[in-house]
């Protein structure tokens, strides 16, 4: 039949634009199939976060649906400009609107099978895969996963249908509005002027991500930060859009203003191109960038919290178990324990305990902090904890002498450092930074990470707490470990809050954080993907509208190679703006992320840095390797006129 | 004196194929310096190959192309590239005005690829402004002018490097009759400035605005008209026949 021999060859003549389409398309599709499978999947629900995890499973799942959905809108635009001057040829050529109608819909019915049938084949072969590598970071082994999820197969192509019927409606409504001629001839866009509400706009752009800046460097570990950071999110989009839309052409006019740096040829060519650039594509560079920021925000975050859980669990457990309690631990308590131990044939040992106050929760103003009391009493301004050690119990139990006076104090406070004069629960001391304690920790699990202060003699009127902790000797899988853990607790009667089990915590962290990596992984690899063919057809689109000006610029007398030489740096430039934009807004970032992360008691300001540098680098090589990629297709559409 | 020079220049394209097509068979005329050519022929007799040719595009395979005592065959592309913009002006059918830059930067773009100084250029551009009459439109974008406007701009592009050779290409062909008889009228003014044309043309009353006409036919030259003393109706109808002529086949 015509249509269809109509439409293969058009596949085969637009190969360049289709293939890389299908595969993005498809690998989306498995994404979302692998996501949706894994979101009904019965075997996380035996874990212990099964409630946190399996929500954010599913929140990244409809994240990355809406990622698809936005995606496939977007390049479809591309493919229009592909497809519509050969729709206007058809229409000339006496197809009536109703064919064209047949023809587009047989287009889209195209892609739809080959996506859905590509996607869902890719998707049912790595899911095995990624459930694999979820078991992996969530540390657990006994994973069921069946073969083929029927329902969620279901659920995909209809997700998915329900898009392209979408794109087909918008296409319909554009054929139907535009004239033959229109179809064959894509009018260029006439360059814009801009009057003082664009310049406003740019300024604004600057002040919303000076704005967003000043509040990643100034959020404080509080209960607000992580709204903080979403306030910070929101301002960094709105302010990217308006800087890379108005900012970038304010720039690059004054620049043109200046005649003896523009009218020197390699500035003139750029400058006059990335300003056309900027004018057509601002919006798309923006969304570049900010894809681009997600991804290492997504990636950096959920990769330090996963790389700290060990240095995260010791802060909350510093022994394999800890105990608090209103009183020492009783002989029958310690009967109790023993009586446990020798059940699981587990073998305790170095019990040690002391007796501290318990958690003063509040905020340091100055050098005074001020004192909220117990969490309940907590307000948004509270931002620290500090609990007081006896100089007598930190020599029973780290064998050193404090050497203090009653007027001085040794602080440990791995968050920020506190010395000289403090004033803390109404006292002066004279303080001293403890860079290490073995025995610090997070009794309450708080997002308050304390401070400890050896002190001679415990302030008056504070509520104490006895420690007691030991470490255990278990043969057995690590389910074993926590079997005991949980029967000790049960056999103590002792309440969440004063039992830890190291096992547990572990345990719980690693199927909090495994299941956030894993979806950080996925959701960078949705965007990795969708960012890659938006570049790809940015470079095809821009190779096509520079054929021309290739060639007037070499009749009027440029080389080939400065040709060349000036258009590569030009796109380079252009390409580079966007992931220099994703790195400072990285950068930017990290200041506050640090904070959150202080308060899931996370302080390794060394391994952040690494695993910023590794991934910025990481994406940095990836954008290269498709920007050289692209640049290939692009100089060959470009030379293709020679 | 003579400032163009070809001697049986030939070009074959696929030279090594089963098929060869050659376009220019052997071509030799001289242009002296001051002249106003016109070169006409029909769609495929080889005008465009000549064209590109004498504009160092592309290259001859046989004979010889010399431009002010410079062989053009013996420049590599980048020497080409260099000759041209020193050298050449060109005008286009279709203005071949860059979009992303204002009719003022298009106007300059061969000087700053010369690396002009920016005041020497604004120098040069003054007294081209006025006799093109494209001072009011000079700081807007070629899509927010009309065609014969572009023209002008593209015109006052080819003559402010002040080139030995302006070449034009069909330039009133996307042009309606009272535009192309203005812009053909300042082809006239700027000959008679001095100013050597090479113009392709199959509008004969573009040709006859020319002091001397050669028709091409199959890649060689077929006829050779010169205006003389003739009016320039009577000369443009001289220019119909001949072309009349060529169309049948005639001797």
């Amino acid at each position: 039949m015509l249509f269809f021999k109509l439409i293969n060859s058009s596949f085969r003549r637009n190969g360049k634009a289709y293939g890389p389409y299908l595969l993005a398309t498809s690998m989306l599709v498995a994404i979302n199939y692998i996501f949706a499978a894994i979101g009904v999947n019965h075997s996380p629900h035996r874990l212990a976060s099964s409630s946190a995890t399996t929500a954010m499973i599913n929140i990244s799942a409809n994240f990355i649906l809406m990622v698809t959905f936005a995606f496939l809108l977007y390049v479809n635009r591309f493919l229009w400009q592909q497809r519509s001057s050969e729709l206007g040829l058809y229409s000339m050529l006496g197809m009536t609107s109703r064919n064209l109608d047949i023809l587009t819909v047989i287009e889209k019915v195209y892609l739809f099978i080959g996506s859905i049938v590509c996607g869902l084949v890719t998707g049912v072969i790595f899911e095995r895969l990624a459930f694999l590598g979820l078991g992996r970071l969530l540390k657990v082994h006994n994973l069921k996963q069946p073969w083929i999820e029927p329902a969620v197969l279901g659920k995909t192509i209809l997700y998915m249908g329900g898009f392209f019927v979408i794109l087909m409606v918008v296409d319909l409504v554009k054929l139907h509005r535009l004239n033959p001629n229109q179809l064959w001839h894509a009018t260029a866009p006439a360059p814009k002027r801009h009057g003082w509400l664009f310049k406003l706009l740019g300024l604004l752009g600057i002040v919303l991500l000076a704005g967003a800046y000043y509040i990643t460097l100034t959020t404080k570990p509080q209960i607000s930060a992580f709204s903080n950071f979403m306030t910070a999110v929101l301002l960094v989009v709105a302010g990217t859009y308006l800087l890379f839309i108005a900012g970038s052409v304010i720039i690059l006019q004054f620049l043109q203003r200046q005649k003896k740096f523009y009218y020197r040829p390699r500035h003139f060519i750029a400058i006059s191109g990335m300003l056309q650039r900027m004018e057509q594509n601002g919006a798309s560079l923006a969304t570049i960038c900010l894809l681009c920021s997600a991804v290492l925000v997504a990636l950096f975050s959920s990769i330090t919290l996963y790389a700290g859980i060990g240095d995260t669990v010791k802060l909350y457990a510093p022994k394999d178990v800890v105990m608090i309690t209103n009183q020492p631990v009783t002989r029958r308590q310690q009967g109790v324990i023993e009586s446990v131990a020798k059940n699981h044939h587990a073998k305790i040992t170095s019990q040690t305990s002391y007796q501290a106050t318990t958690t003063q929760n509040g905020y340091w103003r100055g050098q005074h902090f001020i004192n909220q009391g117990s969490l309940e009493h907590m307000t948004n301004k509270t931002t620290n904890s500090v609990i007081f050690v006896s100089s007598h119990d930190y020599r029973k139990i780290t064998g050193k002498p404090a050497h203090l006076r009653d007027n001085q104090a040794l602080i440990y406070s791995p968050a920020k450092q506190h010395t000289g004069q403090v004033t803390i629960a109404g006292h002066r001391y004279q303080a001293k930074n403890l860079s290490q304690l073995s025995f610090a920790f997070n009794p309450e699990h708080s997002i308050y990470a304390p401070a400890f202060v050896i002190v001679n003699h415990l302030p008056a009127g504070l509520p104490k707490m006895n420690v007691t902790g030991f470490n255990y000797r278990l043969k057995g899988s690590d389910r074993q470990h926590i079997r005991f853990e949980n029967d000790l607790q049960a056999h103590l009667q002792l309440a969440n809050m004063q039992l830890t089990g190291r096992y547990n915590i572990h345990y719980l962290f690693n199927s909090l954080y495994g299941g956030m990596v894993f979806a950080g992984i996925m959701i960078s690899l949705a965007l990795g993907i969708t960012t890659t063919i938006v570049i790809y057809f940015k470079q095809i689109s821009e190779g096509y509208a520079d054929q021309y000006r290739f060639k007037t610029m070499q009749q009027a007398g440029l080389s080939k190679r400065e040709t060349t030489k000036s258009i590569h740096s030009q796109v380079l430039m252009v390409f580079m703006l966007p992931i220099a934009g994703a790195v400072i807004n990285l950068l930017f970032a990290i200041p506050a992320i640090k904070q959150i992360m202080t308060q899931l008691s996370f302080y390794n300001l060394q391994l952040m840095i690494t695993v910023a540098v590794a991934i910025t680098a990481a994406l940095m090589v990836i954008y290269l390797l498709i920007y050289g990629l692209t640049t290939r297709v692009y100089h060959q559409i470009v030379d293709n006129i020679h | 004196m003579t400032l163009l020079q070809l001697n049986h220049v030939q070009r074959t394209y696929n030279a090594n194929s089963t098929h060869p097509v050659t376009a220019l068979k052997d071509i030799s005329f001289t242009v002296d310096r001051g002249k106003y050519v016109a070169i006409m022929g029909e769609s495929g007799a080889g005008k465009s190959t000549l064209l590109n040719i004498i504009a160092t595009l592309e290259q001859p395979t046989g004979g010889q192309a010399i431009l002010n005592s410079q062989d053009l065959g013996a420049l590599t592309k980048d020497d080409a590239a260099r000759y041209r913009r020193e050298h050449l002006g060109f005008i286009f059918q279709h203005f071949n005005l860059l979009d992303s830059l204002s009719n003022r930067d298009n106007v300059y773009l061969p000087l700053v690829l010369a690396k002009t100084d920016p005041a020497v250029m604004a120098q040069r551009l003054q007294p081209l402004m006025k006799r093109l009459q494209i001072a009011q439109i000079i700081d807007r974008f070629p899509s927010e002018i009309s065609g014969g406007q572009q023209q002008r701009v593209a015109i006052a592009r080819a003559l402010i490097a002040q080139p030995d050779l302006l070449l034009a290409d069909e330039p009133t062909g996307a042009l309606d009759s009272n535009t192309s008889a203005e812009i053909l009228d300042l082809f006239d003014d700027v000959n008679e400035n001095g100013q050597t044309i090479l113009m392709v043309t199959h509008s004969a009353a573009a040709a006859s605005h020319a002091k001397r006409t050669l028709f091409i036919k199959d890649g060689r030259i077929y006829h050779e008209l010169f205006r003389g003393d003739l009016t320039m109706k009577k000369y443009q109808e001289e220019i119909s026949d001949t072309m009349m002529t060529l169309t049948n086949g005639g001797e």
